[in-house]
């Protein structure tokens, strides 16, 4: 019961916090790749 | 849904429209269309990866099926998470020894000739045209549930976008978007279940409100339906090609290792989050249809001001899996099926033309095909059970042990699709055995029986010749 608690928090706000980091990474990789060099 | 919600909600498309325009200078060349001239780095390929993978499936049908069964069909659905880490360990990566490859046919034509490639490609575009109905339906049923507007119309709209962006941003528009409806689907929908959390009294009212067996690993599935279905979900989708086409878009094998494996680590926190939702429905509307999960929860629970982004999350879900199929089946034509029937090289510029083309014709009929004879997807998704039993044996086989035995690989495709057909029709309802894992077995023998018939004629274990 007690790891199940701590389970249903911990998931989502790790899955949220992945996909941050994720989505900040994929963002600089979008301004470089797409925004400051679209012919290449 | 107030008006802050609706300006969300627009804000998103307005915003996946934009990501379509901006790539389209970024496509001047097949290469660039098909595997966004192999640039994507790992952590794009694992947003855009997961994006892809979490479907409509994942998120409504797992809270659906948790509803009603509990966390068994989760365990069942970790099938999906494990194949995925195991394929990025031991079998993306071997990917990237194919210099040029774009499609799975690109590598069954490398080990067993153009037969493999042509019945690779021909399934490829079934799989992919099913899948895609599948999620243009999907777009229909979440509009409908959420915002209770009419499916058609959402359908349209939904998919005129999702057409427009793929046709002319090619992968480049497939996997930037991606990335945006993976930080929505990542976020909004963890935030849904913490708001639901709340409502349920905590982790201590939730399992008294639910059955216990919903909370077991067995729940009230037979040991033998539990592994048939986790054989099935393990086996599936295994290197289907959109997943295949984007590991071919890292630049080297440590990125395809790396974002392959990411994403079925992420599958199995993401499974988690999507079953909960359905057990916490449970909890507080036990009334309701387990298909309704998510969204009556959205309906009730969301604040104003967060409810358009959340519907937001939940058409990035079934979008971006459409996008990626949609890209795939354009470029597995244009690969596996026109080139080696037309005889002289075509030029660049007109294969980029016939990959727009057909993007926007294959986006066409999927979205006809949703509004108007939606039994046609129906019989397109059966597709989805033929994959693993002629496809993924031969693949992983020629990527494991370089085999190039064309006699095996086609005698384990025809084997692999007549046992599954003929278990779909006549014994899949008797038995509750999925067809995937009886036709998967049929391949295995198959292939190994014809190899060692065959083996001093020809049929010879070798590493890729397009070795980089």
């Amino acid at each position: 019961m007690t790891v199940y608690s701590v389970l249903l928090y911990a998931v989502p706000a790790l899955v949220i916090a992945v996909t941050l980091y994720t989505g900040y990474l994929g963002f600089k990789f979008y301004i470089a790749e797409v925004v400051r060099n679209p012919e290449e | 849904m107030g008006f802050l919600d609706w300006v969300m909600l627009l804000a998103y498309f307005v915003l996946l429209v934009v990501i379509g325009v901006q790539t389209i200078r970024k496509v001047k060349s097949e290469e660039d269309f098909a595997v966004a001239g192999n640039r994507i780095v790992w952590p794009v390929f694992f947003g855009s990866l997961a994006a892809s993978f979490l479907g409509g499936g994942a998120s409504l049908g797992m809270a659906g099926k948790s509803f009603s069964d509990g966390y068994v069909y989760m365990f069942a659905f970790f099938g999906y998470a494990v194949s995925f880490l195991l394929v990025g360990l031991f079998v993306a990566p071997r990917l990237k020894r194919y210099a040029g490859a774009h499609t799975v046919g690109d590598v069954m034509d490398e080990h067993y000739g153009r037969a493999g490639r042509l019945l690779t490609g021909v399934l490829s575009i079934l799989l992919c045209a099913g899948i895609l109905g599948a999620q243009a339906l999907a777009i229909g049923t979440v509009v409908n549930a959420t915002l209770d507007l009419p499916q058609r119309p959402s359908i349209a709209v939904g998919m005129a976008v999702v057409v427009l962006y793929s046709s002319f941003g090619g992968a480049w528009a497939v996997i930037q978007t991606d990335m945006l409806q993976f930080v929505f689907l990542g976020v909004f929908i963890p935030v849904t279940l913490i708001l639901a959390l709340g409502e349920t009294g905590g982790p201590s009212g939730l399992v008294e409100s639910i059955p216990d067996a919903h909370l077991t690993f067995g729940g009230s599935y037979s040991a033998a339906a539990f592994v048939g279905l986790f054989v099935a979900f393990l086996l599936g989708e295994t290197l289907v090609p959109p997943y295949a086409q984007r590991t071919f878009s890292t630049p080297d094998s440590k990125h395809a290792r790396r974002g392959f494996a990411l994403t079925g680590i992420f599958a199995f926190l993401f499974y988690f989050v999507a079953a909960t939702l359905g057990l916490v429905a449970l909890a507080l509307y036990p009334d309701i249809e387990p298909d309704q999960a998510i969204p009556t929860l959205v309906i009730k629970l969301v604040p104003a001001g967060l409810v358009g982004l959340v519907v937001a999350a939940l058409l990035a879900v079934v979008m971006s899996t459409a996008s990626s199929y949609l890209n795939a089946a354009a470029v597995v034509f244009v690969k596996d099926v026109y080139q080696p029937l037309v005889r002289g090289g075509t030029g660049v510029r007109r294969k980029l033309a016939l990959e727009r083309g057909l993007t926007l014709l294959v986006g066409g009929l999927a979205t006809l095909f949703a509004l108007v004879v939606p039994s046609i997807v129906d019989a397109l998704i059966y597709a989805y059970s033929f994959w693993a039993p002629t496809v993924v044996i031969p693949l992983l086989i020629a990527l494991l042990f370089g085999s190039r035995s064309k006699p095996a690989a086609l005698s384990a495709i025809i084997a692999g699709a007549a046992a599954t057909l003929i278990w779909l029709v006549w014994f899949q309802d008797r038995t509750g055995l999925d067809p995937i894992v009886v036709g998967a077995a049929v391949n295995l023998v198959a292939f190994v029986t014809a190899h060692a018939v065959t083996r001093n004629r020809g049929g010879r274990r070798n590493r890729p010749r397009t070795a980089v």
